[in-house]
């Protein structure tokens, strides 16, 4: 049998792509939110100016000025020993007057400045582009945004951008915790000092990230804002606990998530974040995710990327589970269009969120080693040969390694022989060793398998320059009897980076024989681990953590608020949007600004006769 | 006036000659006057901005059930000082009858767009039968 190489769930960054105005740095005044000892009171319309200051003496105050229209509106200044509040509440007693309130103090938007918010168009968009300082050679579309297509968060920013008394769990690929722009935001404990937990390896509790996935997530939620350096989050200040339940590859099973919420929830995260999906409606993660909202949990999950409907045409767990700590993301482009991959789904999604040419943190430098650089080091024997095709999709020259020699896509080429034990493998030197060069090593590649029963196809490994089917190799992984094409991968190593060699046994016992095998696309991926890379991407996996960021800043500004009430004020602050309507449950995409406002109707009124 | 819109004001004209919005009554209210005074309660709302500088709550209250708060008078109960505003009020001089009251919440913060601040939908009513 071939040996299972699914993934359950997968992390949601398609496969597409992602420039402008440098941020202007305004200087942001000290906050009050009114003058000291003074206030303004329109007086009603016949209101004559004696009984004005009489009113005004009855208190000690002086009338400094009138302003409005008529004159009606004085800006009064109070006694000394006054508090505003009281004053206020004298004159809103009496019935000469129309309103009272506060000399409130306005304050310039505050806008952060680090140096990549400019590109951040979610978070204020003026139809800008991505600079291409952010773009990192990525090809970005749309090219540009449309004005006010954004969170509204430079408005909600005056009002609350710390969210370190929110601990809010990524559950993902882990978080490079050292990064320049998140290790002030961390979240931290005595007994975790790596900031978070790995449900990935049975001994490995670090939950670094090897893949990139989970540190870009967790820089939309909380970047450090405002420190010059880099870009900035939701929150300015944050409480990210990394939890990692996804490997090198981006791939996570059940089990590992399951464990990951778990831990989160008893570790005290009021916000998960949980950019991944999977199309089984898996019954120890909706177990998960039920005791998550018990606890009070805010569970903020991406639609999915598939570009279909969650209602009719696909499923996407954990957003389709029926719990109401839940909030689904599609994913909106620069323009508030819904973005082609997203999902979408007028019952099971929600709102949406900027998720195209997003600019945030990254976990280090990826590398690859491929077939398309040629087979420069490749050892060959047994049958295995070297050839170029060509792509009738792309014209384009595709290099794959055969077996046997002759091998031909449309199946004509000549039987294998009986007996084989036929060897590809490379050495992969690493430039550097050790602990001091961190590195997460993949490969992936897709195979055309036509394999008789019993004859295999193994992939092993070896550290050191040698064949890695000898003595000391380890076989990886082993596909038997297989047919049809399929993407295989595995990682190899984390942690460590070492000189090692990687390789393909062809082997084929006394009996039956069939066309063989052809790899082709192979890559072998080296994350360099460092402190201070960016990137450009999309995908729901992007949105999510745009709300994720959201929730933390509701619960930082309304300490009193429930899960319930921050799941309710970010459907109901949400701004109606074209694009969305019949596309997700609320027609809305989430806004900072409204969702801070939206105010829930008052409950348990009771009336009675004195 | 465009003639639409006065065809549209017709359609919506209700058989007693109130005009309904929303299935919510536009008649003004009409509370008997009287000696007896109402206390009216709620529960606190969990947003600070209602509880801070700028926010409150406004008790409307009628002599009919179902009206708009457009129709009704009403109690301002702004925030005053301390951690929270103040979660009842008193509403005096009533005369018999029963007395319909809806609570709204408000606060100073602006939802993009608004040209004023925020305003909760309002409670479920309650009726009180005043003697």
């Amino acid at each position: 049998m071939r040996k299972s190489q699914t993934s359950l769930l997968t992390l949601l960054v398609p496969t597409l792509f992602t420039s402008f105005a440098s941020a202007q740095n305004l200087p942001r005044p000290t906050r009050h939110e009114y003058v000291a000892s003074e206030v303004l009171v329109k007086f009603k319309d016949r209101v004559s100016s004696r009984r004005r200051h009489r009113l005004m003496g009855e208190r000690g105050h002086v009338k400094i000025r009138d302003i409005g229209e008529g004159g009606r509106t004085s800006r009064i200044r109070l006694e000394s020993s006054e508090s505003v509040e009281e004053a206020v509440d004298f004159y809103r007693r009496d019935p000469d007057v129309e309103y009272a309130e506060p000399n409130y103090v306005f304050h310039l938007k505050a806008v952060p400045n680090d140096p990549r918010f400019g590109s951040q168009w979610g978070f204020s968009n003026s139809g800008q582009s991505v600079s291409t300082a952010d773009t990192f050679g990525s090809t970005i579309d749309p090219a540009s945004g449309s004005a006010g297509s954004d969170m509204g968060l430079t408005a909600a920013w005056d009002l609350v951008n710390d969210c370190s008394s929110v601990p809010v769990a990524v559950i993902d690929s882990g978080v490079q915790y050292n990064h320049e722009d998140l290790l002030a935001n961390m979240w931290s404990d005595p007994s975790f000092p790596q900031h978070g937990y790995s449900t990935v390896d049975a001994n490995g509790l670090d939950p670094i990230d090897w893949n990139g996935h989970g540190t870009h997530v967790a820089s939309i939620i909380g970047a450090r804002g405002d420190n010059s350096v880099g870009g900035v989050g939701v929150c300015w200040k944050a409480n990210i606990m990394a939890v990692r339940s996804a490997d090198a590859q981006g791939a996570l099973t059940a089990s590992d998530v399951t464990e990951a919420v778990d831990w989160a929830r008893l570790h005290g995260a009021k916000v998960m974040n949980m950019s991944f999906a999977t199309n089984s409606r898996i019954d120890s993660l909706k177990d998960a995710v039920t005791n998550a909202a018990s606890a009070g949990i805010v569970v903020i999950a991406a639609a999915g990327n598939d570009g279909m409907d969650n209602d009719l045409e696909a499923s996407s767990y954990p957003c389709d589970y029926d719990l109401p700590n839940i909030v689904c993301v599609a994913a909106l482009d620069p323009t508030y269009k819904l973005a082609d991959f997203s999902n979408y789904g007028s019952t099971s999604v929600d709102v949406g969120a900027p998720g195209v040419n997003i600019v945030a943190g990254w976990a280090g430098t990826l590398s690859t080693d491929a077939f398309s650089s040629g087979f420069a080091g490749w050892q060959l024997n047994g049958g295995w040969t070297a050839r170029n095709f060509t792509d009738t999709t792309t014209g384009t020259l595709l290099p794959v390694l055969t077996n046997p020699n002759n091998w031909m896509p449309d199946g004509t080429g000549s039987n294998y022989g009986n007996n084989l034990d036929a060897r590809a493998w490379k050495n992969f030197d690493q430039a550097c060793s050790g602990s001091s060069c961190p590195v997460g090593l993949s490969y992936e590649t897709t195979v055309s398998f036509s394999l008789a029963s019993d004859d295999i196809l193994e992939v092993a490994v070896i550290w050191g320059n040698a064949d890695p089917f000898g003595v000391s190799g380890t076989v990886r992984e082993s596909y038997s009897g297989v047919s049809g094409d399929s993407i295989i991968g595995a990682v190899i190593e984390e942690f460590r980076n070492q000189n090692f060699s990687l390789g393909f046994r062809m082997k084929t016992n006394s009996s039956g024989v069939d066309k063989g095998v052809a790899l082709y696309d192979f890559a072998l991926n080296r994350m360099v681990s460092a402190t201070n890379k960016y990137r450009v991407e999309q995908g729901t996996s992007m949105a999510a953590p745009h709300v994720s960021g959201l929730a933390a800043l509701l619960l930082s500004y309304n300490p009193g608020y429930t899960a319930l009430d921050v799941v309710d004020s970010i459907k109901n602050g949400g701004v109606a949007i074209g694009s969305l309507s019949g596309k997700t449950s609320t027609g809305k995409a989430a806004n900072a600004m409204g969702s801070l406002a939206y105010i829930q109707a008052p409950t348990g009124v009771t009336a009675s006769v004195q | 006036m465009k003639k639409a819109w006065t065809l549209g004001a017709l359609f919506i004209l209700s058989g007693c000659g109130d005009v309904k919005v929303s299935s919510k009554v536009e008649r003004a209210c009409a509370v008997p006057a009287g000696l007896k005074k109402v206390s009216v309660a709620w529960t606190a709302n969990r947003e600070r901005a209602v509880n801070s500088a700028g926010g409150g709550y406004r008790v409307y209250y009628c002599d009919y059930p179902g009206f708009a708060l457009s129709a009704a008078s009403f109690k301002d109960v702004p925030y005053v000082s301390g951690s929270a505003s103040p979660t009842s009020v008193e509403i005096a001089d009533v005369g018999s009858g029963s007395l319909y009251i809806q609570v709204v919440g408000y606060s100073a913060l602006r939802a993009p767009n608004a040209t004023a601040g925020a305003q909760s939908q309002p409670s479920t009513e309650v009726t009180v039968a005043v003697p």
